[in-house]
């Protein structure tokens, strides 16, 4: 490859840029320069110091290069030792300035024409250059994991307190999680989403409640064929706990034990899980329903001096809770304001003083429930037909009132872990 | 040895003519000393010229010089190479690893690191029978739990999720060495280095090959890149020396890489596909222009010929493994995919649909769909004035280069028909599903780094077409 002055100049500015961009923030967005963002050390050795290492070995050999064609050494040693200063002194911008100088001093007579070509290539280099290494250093700088610390202990809890062959069902992504730390098999997990399951007809009873829908089963010859999927979805959708527990006996193989796991994903799953439970084959097509989580908007005194808390659910929309206190008793009253108009809600479930209550109002014309945090900070609207569902039962109500469900665990509001009690 | 070199240089300066050239030659050369020089010469026949190069071995940064400026390429993709993995490890601060289908894999690496294989029946998948693994691809695996065990030699009392904080960042940044040359082989080394910057720094591929993920995409990715390279230097080999053993030698490498990417991942079909149709393309296109049907398979009879040697070599590893299944399986994996999220005639739901990669790019318009497609390809939306210099525009500048090229030099028809395969396939693939942006990044990156490569030559006074 032939060197030339001006290719010394674009991979000089080439190399500059990519100096640049690999800590410091971006100049062409205008954005301050700030403090050289890689404070992580390797052992006893910040990285800064050994990016700067990296790069100034690369300088080195650049400026040997230029030394060949110029003798002239001192652009070069300009270069390096203020690219040096610079980074150390974080005066970033100066590089790109003196690497330019540097450029005009030793090419003592510029030919303008030449070194604006140079500019729009540098510029055709430097944007791909920018929108690749600057945002891939954002991802490398802040790796944020799938896996929590919640996940992490329960997983861990189940793989020391369980039976190894105990069977931990629930929906299909947290599988691999399960299966790798936790040790315990799982109906299906996200390498086998679509897998059906299938059994020797004799070996299930027929009259179960999980054979009583036919679109959730099969028969060819002596087998049985079930989507997991479906199963599964439908043991978070069914408000028929039966139901639930008969799909589940079906993948408990032939340990004593097996448990379900009711996680805060699957609140904004629930469209896919509604969906694939009343998925039917002759349409095609299944039926989505969705929690609506909503933050505190707004707090208002009213004229009664009762509180109003209100949740915003977009441009003249909103769930109000209406908080008073008549006789010594609070009296909670949530209503859906649509404009000017008010309309109650049939079911609010609160926390007062550490114990939870559920109102009910007759006459209400919006049905669904409101589940109200114990902070009052955020709510839950549940449709009517997630109200009952399983997962509503078991996660937001730890399966309170459920015969096959022994609830065992929450790790921090985010997993609870749920035993299967078998007749 | 120096003595003699002085006497050729004498001899040489001979020739020069002009007195002050003569004695800048002699006083660079350090004749008066005698000792430390080293003269290379050559001969330009077609110049009638003699070019000198003398460097003195007490001046270290000449040879130094002379180092970078014969390995500048190597250098800077060991420079990439490092950096590549350095950035996805350092800021690692878990103590586990991150995502879900890193424990997929790392589960059966554990199999073979403490039981010697992956089990018949995975006990812990589709309670309560577990699952069958014999179709499942293993290469990963076990490229995962034997390099663990070399390296737990190394470092006594490594374990193997800490090992695999560090393995993915490794395969990632090694992507760099396939994509540089099939850079250089589809145009130069700097489209090559270009080509690697780009790749290992991309976003889209960086989300995806974190140190602490070892999920699937960065063995993906690199066992993608392989084949490619490997099939351009079998084509390359065969323009310059024919058919012979070197050339044979390379496409029995391109099957079995080929195979090792099946062994790797169930979509790795697309990459057989690819190089069939290249072959069948080039053979269309060549009779179109030459108008004679036996021109045309005789211009191409040696490509042919080493594709197929590429084909068998890829059914001998991969039938006995899957069964000839697989290759009926590869044959309709085409409409199989695009069918994929296909919900009609079903007996029972298909999950698919609810999986967020397979949904079909946001965007109420075509251009919109592509603008999602080229963000999540680049991380660049399009619009502005970068616009112009979006790699996917490069891309395309880059094609058109290839056509004008082939047009007006008859040059790059090669290169014009694979990167043409290889971009419009997967781009079409990601207007049915996002998660083929996995597969358009690629050539997209390639197209681009050419682009910028032609720029640059373009800056330095070369030819346009050439």
């Amino acid at each position: 490859m032939k060197i030339t002055d001006e290719g010394v100049a674009s991979a000089l500015l080439w190399l500059v840029s990519v100096i640049y961009l690999a800590g410091f923030t971006v100049p062409i967005a205008g954005l301050k320069i700030s403090q050289f963002p890689l404070p992580v050390t390797i052992g006893a050795i910040p990285f800064r110091w050994l990016f700067l290492v990296f790069y100034s070995i690369a300088l080195f050999f650049l400026f040997s290069w230029v030394e060949i064609k110029n003798k002239n050494i001192l652009a070069g040693l300009v270069v390096f030792f203020s690219l040096l200063l610079s980074v150390l002194l974080d005066y970033k911008l100066v590089i790109v300035l003196l690497a330019l100088g540097a450029y005009f001093h030793y090419k003592k007579k510029p030919q303008w024409d030449k070194i604006l070509v140079i500019l729009i290539l540098f510029f055709f280099i430097y944007i791909p250059t920018v929108a690749s290494f600057d945002q891939s250093y954002v991802i490398a700088a802040n790796p944020r994991a799938i896996l929590t610390p919640s996940w992490w202990t329960a997983l861990n809890w189940i793989k020391n307190n369980t039976e190894e062959c105990a069977v931990v069902a629930t929906y299909w992504d947290p599988g691999h999680f399960i299966t790798g730390i936790a040790r315990r098999p799982v109906v299906y997990d996200g390498g086998t989403q679509n897998a059906l399951a299938q059994f020797n007809k004799s070996s299930v009873d027929l009259n179960s409640k999980a054979f009583q829908d036919p679109t959730m089963f099969t028969i060819e010859g002596n087998t049985v064929v079930r989507s997991r999927m479906k199963d599964m979805a439908t043991t978070l959708f069914t408000d028929d706990e039966e139901l639930a527990y008969d799909i589940l006996k079906l993948y408990r193989g032939n340990c004593s034990e097996m448990y379900y796991l009711a996680s805060w994903d699957l609140i904004g799953k629930s469209q896919w899980w509604s969906y694939f439970s009343t998925w039917e084959p002759n349409k095609a097509t299944g039926n989505k329903y969705f929690y609506i989580p909503l933050q505190l908007s707004m707090k208002k005194e009213g004229e009664d001096g009762s509180t109003n808390y209100v949740f915003s659910l977009g441009q003249n929309q909103a769930i109000v809770i209406n908080e008073k206190t008549a006789g010594g008793q609070t009296i909670m009253t949530p209503v859906l304001k649509q404009g000017p108009s008010f309309t109650k809600i049939s079911k609010l479930f609160y926390f007062e003083n550490g114990k939870a209550f559920m109102q009910q109002y007759q006459g209400a014309e919006v049905e669904g429930m409101v589940w109200l945090d114990p902070s009052k900070q955020s709510l839950f609207f549940i449709p009517k037909e997630l109200e009952n569902s399983m997962f509503t039962r078991l996660f937001f109500f730890q399966g309170q009132g459920l015969k096959h469900f022994e609830f065992v665990n929450n790790w921090g509001g985010e997993v609870k872990l749920f035993k299967v009690k078998f007749d | 040895m120096v003595k003699k070199k002085i006497k050729k240089l004498k001899q040489l300066l001979g020739f020069i003519k002009d007195e002050k050239l003569k004695e800048q030659v002699e006083e660079e050369a350090g004749l008066e000393k005698e000792e430390g020089i080293k003269v290379e010469e050559k001969y330009h026949p077609e110049k009638d010229e003699i070019e000198i190069d003398i460097t003195g071995a007490r001046h270290f940064s000449h040879v130094l010089s002379n180092f970078v400026q014969k390995h500048w390429a190597k250098l800077a993709l060991l420079l990439i190479i490092l950096l590549a993995f350095y950035i996805r490890i350092f800021a690692f601060n878990y103590p586990y690893l991150i995502n879900i289908d890193s424990y997929y894999f790392y589960r059966y690496m554990d199999f073979i690191v403490e039981d010697g294989g992956i089990p018949n029946i995975d006990p812990y998948m589709l309670a309560p029978e577990g699952l069958n693994t014999g179709s499942i691809a293993r290469f990963y695996m076990y490229l995962g739990a034997y390099s663990y065990m070399f390296f737990a030699r190394l470092f006594p009392g490594l374990q193997l999720w800490r090992y695999l904080i560090y393995f993915p960042a490794a395969i990632a940044a090694l992507c760099a060495i396939p994509i540089y040359f099939i850079g250089k082989y589809l145009f130069d080394k700097k489209a090559g280095i270009i080509a690697a910057f780009f790749l290992v720094f991309n976003p889209f591929n960086m989300t995806r090959t974190l140190g602490g993920d070892p999920d699937s995409d960065g063995i993906v990715l690199l066992m993608t890149l392989i084949p490619v390279a490997l099939f351009l230097a079998t084509q390359k080999n065969i323009e310059k020396q024919g058919l012979g053993k070197r050339s044979v030698l390379l496409a029995a490498l391109t099957g079995l890489a080929l195979a090792l990417f099946t062994h790797t991942w169930g979509g790795s079909w697309y990459m057989v596909w690819l190089f069939a149709g290249f072959v069948a393309v080039k053979l269309i296109a060549e009779f179109l222009i030459l108008g004679d049907t036996r021109k045309a398979w005789k211009q191409n009879k040696k490509i042919i010929s080493s594709f197929l040697i590429i084909i068998l070599i890829y059914i001998l590893l991969i039938v006995p493994f899957f069964g000839v299944n697989k290759l009926v399986g590869i044959i309709n994996a085409p409409t199989g995919a695009l069918g994929m999220k296909a919900e009609a005639s079903r007996r029972f739901p298909n999950v698919w649909v609810s999986i967020a990669e397979m949904m079909s790019p946001e965007g109420a318009t075509f251009f919109d769909k592509i603008n999602t497609i080229a963000t999540r390809a680049t991380g660049m939306p399009l619009g502005g004035i970068a616009t112009i210099v979006h790699p996917f525009f490069l891309a395309i500048y880059a094609m058109i280069y290839f056509i004008v090229s082939y047009i007006k030099k008859k040059k790059h028809l090669d290169s014009l028909i694979l990167m043409f395969l290889w971009f419009v396939g997967p781009l079409y693939a990601s207007t049915v599903a996002v998660r083929f942006v996995i597969l358009l990044s690629t050539p997209l990156i390639v197209l681009s780094s050419i682009a910028l490569a032609k720029l640059f030559d373009i800056v330095m006074g070369k030819d346009l077409l050439d």
